[in-house]
């Protein structure tokens, strides 16, 4: 497990440098360079002046050097400093990833919590109305745009029924407490869950369907043991690794498509700070948010590729 | 000779269709499916539809003249809807198209060659698979400006990790076959027999993946234009139609502006996957049908 783990976290390093190497390239051929957005034209500055600034900017230097000069910085937990709100962007990014988080996490842990129950019921009951109820649910959870599904809760639960807010973490000048912070999440975390729960609920009724008919159920279900007891100890365990699986998957899709849902709900965390970022043409920001994105993901795949050695050690040490 | 394989051909064609319409659902998505398309460029010629005309009744209710309405500017929301469904529909297959062309050679040839080039190529594809596609679309999007082509070029970028992947682990167990080993034992090139031998092999999953990613090319393209950072107006999608409900006045008091596109990206890509579905059940034997 030790070597495994100490592997993992290997590639997961390279890839890092990957992530970081992509996003420089992309960044650099973005119209305009930083020195446009500090110089503004008509500043009044001399060629000379300009010059000393990219200099000191080390604006001068060739591109691979900047690139290490910025990954540099970066691991030291400096991104730069934000063109358009003119504050750190580190500082930012701290600002806006527990909004982010709190949102994603809940969402994955709720969807996880219905479509785990859900899946195993229809798949015990293979071919019931029960089963037939989550297939369709499932289709219509993976054809549904986010986005829409975000409109048609609006306009069904705040503006028709006027039961809950529609944007912002708290009440607009309020301090904020725990039962404003769920009434604002419950939207954009239902939006979210019904994005993901039809496919985590197939994937539980398809392992669990597989479980069922393997010898270690017969054998169990022969040796006179509840139904209970085949349910939870024998066939759960064994069902559960392909779901958590596909969790890790989804890990990408469910960060991305947050951007979309808070851009809805006006929710304060790294999306809306990105699609601000990215009307403002603010490149260091833009850069930060994609790299810390894809770091939380890395993160994600590699604590859940570890819980699935934990749940099934039976596979070697091979991956 | 040339007759025999001919009709092993036919003989599973025959039972591929067969395996399909057996699938009620997946018949179903197919002529939704089909209807869909026939409408989208039947409709605006017989309606004559301008979707670009402005008119002087903005934000106009359904009515008689304008079925679905107007938008804010006062232009026909159906002959855009329409319109737009071409748009969406073209930009999905291209983008995917584009997926495709990079994703299958990198994946046969990682799956083929294995070491140096399996290490870098599944390698890269781990990392864009770690960059969410979303993040990297509104990226790429930033740096060249959105128009039809650089939206088909940006989601073809992003996504050919899946068509990679795909290909790779088939291509790793056709390449132990031993129609594989003969070719190679004759010394035939590689790159022969990467064309001739594991392309055709490999070509189901291919096709799969290419049904699949369809509609997640569709779901980028219309949430891009949603944020007004996809398709331009007066040029109009499904996505940038919706773009009107970021007012919460619009959600609330008109949803004719917002609900047709919404239930017809719903519509097509429910389709579209149960289409899917039906084709992975279909040219995959070994799966039953249920």
């Amino acid at each position: 497990m030790g070597r495994y783990i100490v592997k993992r976290l290997l590639t997961a390093i390279v890839a890092f440098f990957g992530i970081t190497i992509i996003t420089y390239i992309l960044a650099s051929l973005m119209p305009g360079t930083p020195l446009d957005m500090l110089v503004q034209p008509g500043s009044g500055l001399s060629a000379e002046e300009i010059a000393e600034i990219e200099h000191r900017m080390g604006l001068d230097q060739p591109l691979i050097v900047q690139y290490f000069y910025w990954l540099g910085n970066m691991l030291q937990g400096n991104f730069g400093t934000s063109y358009s709100q003119y504050r750190p962007v580190w500082d930012l990014l701290m600002d806006r990833i527990g909004p982010t988080l709190l949102l994603s996490i809940s969402s994955l842990v709720i969807a996880l919590l219905i479509a785990v129950p859900l899946g195993t019921i229809a798949g015990y009951k293979a071919y019931s109305g029960w089963d037939y109820g989550s297939t369709i649910i499932a289709f219509i959870g993976r054809g549904a745009p986010t986005f829409f599904v975000a409109l048609l809760l609006i306009y069904v639960f705040s503006i028709q029924l006027g039961w809950l807010p529609a944007s912002g973490m708290y009440d607009a000048g309020s301090t904020g407490s725990f039962t404003q912070l769920v009434a604002h999440m419950a939207l954009p975390c239902a939006t979210m869950v019904l994005a993901n729960i039809g496919v985590f609920t197939r994937q539980m009724r398809n392992s669990a369907v597989e479980c069922l008919s393997e010898d270690y159920i017969r054998t169990a279900r022969a040796k006179g043991m509840s139904e209970k007891t085949v349910l939870f100890k024998h066939m759960l365990r064994n069902a559960l690794q392909p779901v958590v699986t596909s969790a890790g998957l989804a890990l990408p899709s469910l960060v991305g498509g947050s951007i979309v849902i808070e851009q809805i709900f006006a929710w304060p965390g790294m999306g809306t700070l990105m699609l601000r970022s990215i009307q403002g043409r603010d490149y260091p920001t833009i850069m930060g948010i994609t790299v810390l994105i894809s770091v939380v993901v890395l993160v994600g795949n590699v604590l859940l590729d570890i819980l699935y050695r934990l749940l099934d050690p039976r596979i070697g040490d091979k991956a | 000779m040339k007759q025999s394989k001919t009709i092993v051909k036919d003989a599973y064609l025959r039972d591929t269709i067969e395996r399909f319409t057996r699938h009620k659902m997946a018949v179903v998505g197919l002529v939704v499916l089909v209807l869909e398309i026939v409408l989208l460029f039947l409709l605006p010629v017989l309606l004559g539809s301008k979707p670009n005309e402005i008119t002087p009744y903005f934000s106009a209710a359904p009515s008689a003249e304008f079925p679905l309405g107007t938008d804010t500017t006062g232009r026909d929301l159906l002959a855009r809807l329409l319109y737009g469904g071409q748009t969406s529909l073209g930009i999905g297959l291209l983008a995917v198209l584009v997926q495709a062309i990079i994703g299958i050679p990198l994946g046969i040839i990682a799956g083929y060659y294995r070491g140096t080039a399996e290490v870098v190529i599944m390698r890269l594809a781990d990392i864009f698979n770690s960059i969410p596609n979303m993040c990297l679309n509104l990226v790429l999007v930033t740096v060249f400006s959105p128009s039809f082509w650089t939206i088909v070029m940006v989601i073809g970028i992003t996504g050919w990790p899946s068509f990679t992947r795909l290909l790779y682990s088939s291509v790793l167990s056709i390449r132990e076959k031993e129609y594989v080993e003969a070719a190679r034992a004759i010394g035939t090139k590689n790159s022969t027999i990467m064309i001739q031998y594991i392309l055709p092999n490999a070509l189901s999953p291919a096709l799969v993946a290419f049904t699949f990613g369809v509609p997640s090319a569709i779901l980028s393209e219309s949430a891009l234009s949603f944020l007004g950072l996809g398709i331009q107006i007066p040029q109009s999608t499904w996505g940038n139609m919706l773009n009107a409900a970021q007012s919460l006045a619009v959600v609330a008091t008109q949803p004719w502006m917002w609900i047709p596109p919404g239930l017809c990206i719903l519509i097509t890509l429910i389709s579209i996957n149960l289409f899917g579905d039906g084709l992975r059940d279909a040219l995959d034997p070994k799966t039953k049908v249920g």
